[in-house]
């Protein structure tokens, strides 16, 4: 028999450890199941951020000339939102809490010098320098595939950009940006 | 005193811990308040990951392949819970609705006297480039392209893929030229992250 608790209930079986809310919702599970004939654990975290944006048009080559360029501004559609903490108006991922994010990106480019890809943090650079493209033959393509882990604090928020030294292009149909709450 | 809920027993104390009628243990806090991975009564884990090399020798050219062979299990870095990665056909494969991370790495040389030769790295879902990507194209990356003759690259990516259960994943890439991967120096993984529902 399920453990009720001020109506929510922690519930056992044969292979969970599932907690319901009072609308009978699992929001915790942890549980094991059989696929291919193999045992496997499931997470069920109801809550848990997570999202992946890109860009649902083809905009083309996006260029921009010693500047910065916020290169999440034309994802304007997911695969997964939980919770649409990332918000397809404003292009930028907003922590619901402190913790730690794992963040990656990937694009597609080509520069006359070279680029900087970088997670800015509520608007600002992070002066987490990369480079790419620098000593390479101008204008021949390169990626901005990157990864970093934040501890964000509850409500500051989170978006991709790129600085062009020289004139970079950027090609957001062939990008992309997700990330989840690690705890 | 333990608590049994249809099977799964709750155990308190200094630390807390459900374990099913398999004696599988489905979620644990230790007595440092350190959580643990679901695993079976043997220990061991039964969240699905892999990590898998390439093979065990030097140089090799990789053209253009939909999944490369990355199946070399005697390193110390093999994993692979509960087959979830086949290395007869170097398929990962979903058992859950869930967000997944991908890394793939190749060390990677074009054997050639241009500057024109060049890598795409890619993951694919069930074949496809774009499948489970919420994009108007596919996530597209390219290295060696621009460097001079003969130099190294590496083509280190990663990706979280939202996937359905039974999807399945490979690792590949597109190449212009005669690009070679150095086995020994190359391996990919992927991990479950967690699904929401």
């Amino acid at each position: 028999m399920p453990l009720n608790i001020g109506g929510a209930t922690v519930e056992g079986g044969t292979s969970a450890f599932t907690i319901k809310n009072t609308s009978a919702t699992t929001v915790f599970s942890r549980q094991t199941g059989t696929y291919n004939s193999n045992t496997f654990a499931k997470h069920v975290d109801a809550g848990r951020p997570m999202f992946v944006a890109g860009s649902s048009t083809n905009p083309g080559w996006v260029g921009t000339t010693s500047a910065w360029l916020k290169t999440s501004s034309y994802f304007n559609q997911t695969s997964v939102n939980n919770g649409s903490h990332y918000s397809t108006s404003n292009t930028r991922f907003t922590a619901p809490v402190t913790g730690y994010y794992h963040f990656f990106f990937t694009s597609y480019n080509y520069t006359s010098v070279h680029f900087h890809p970088m997670f800015w943090v509520n608007g600002a650079s992070t002066n987490m320098y990369r480079i790419r493209g620098h000593g390479k033959v101008a204008n021949t393509a390169q990626d901005g595939q990157m990864e970093e882990v934040i501890y964000c604090t509850a409500g500051d928020y989170v978006e991709p950009y790129m600085y062009a030294g020289g004139t970079a292009y950027y090609y957001p149909a062939h990008s992309l940006f997700g990330g989840y709450y690690m705890g | 005193m333990p608590i049994n809920v249809n099977g799964t027993t709750l155990t308190g104390g200094t630390s807390f811990s459900a374990t099913d009628s398999n004696s599988n243990v489905l979620y644990q806090q230790d007595t440092s308040g350190m959580p643990r991975d679901p695993r079976n009564s043997s220990g061991d884990d039964l969240v699905p990951m892999f990590a898998v090399g390439f093979n065990t020798g030097g140089w090799t050219p990789i053209a253009t392949n939909s999944a490369l062979a990355f199946a070399y299990t005697s390193g110390g870095g093999y994993y692979n819970v509960g087959g979830c990665y086949n290395t007869s056909n170097y398929r990962f494969t979903a058992p859950w609705t869930g967000m997944y991370l991908f890394k793939g790495h190749m060390y990677i040389y074009g054997s050639n006297s241009t500057t024109g030769w060049y890598t795409h790295p890619f993951f694919l879902v069930n074949g496809s480039y774009n499948t489970r990507r919420p994009m108007a194209g596919s996530p597209y990356r390219i290295r060696l392209y621009g460097m001079a003759a003969t130099m190294g690259h590496d083509t280190d990516i990663s990706e979280l893929i939202y996937l359905t259960a039974g999807d399945y994943v490979t690792y590949g890439v597109a190449t212009a030229g005669t690009v070679q991967a150095y086995q020994s120096y190359s391996c990919w993984s992927g991990s479950y992250i967690g699904s929401i529902s």
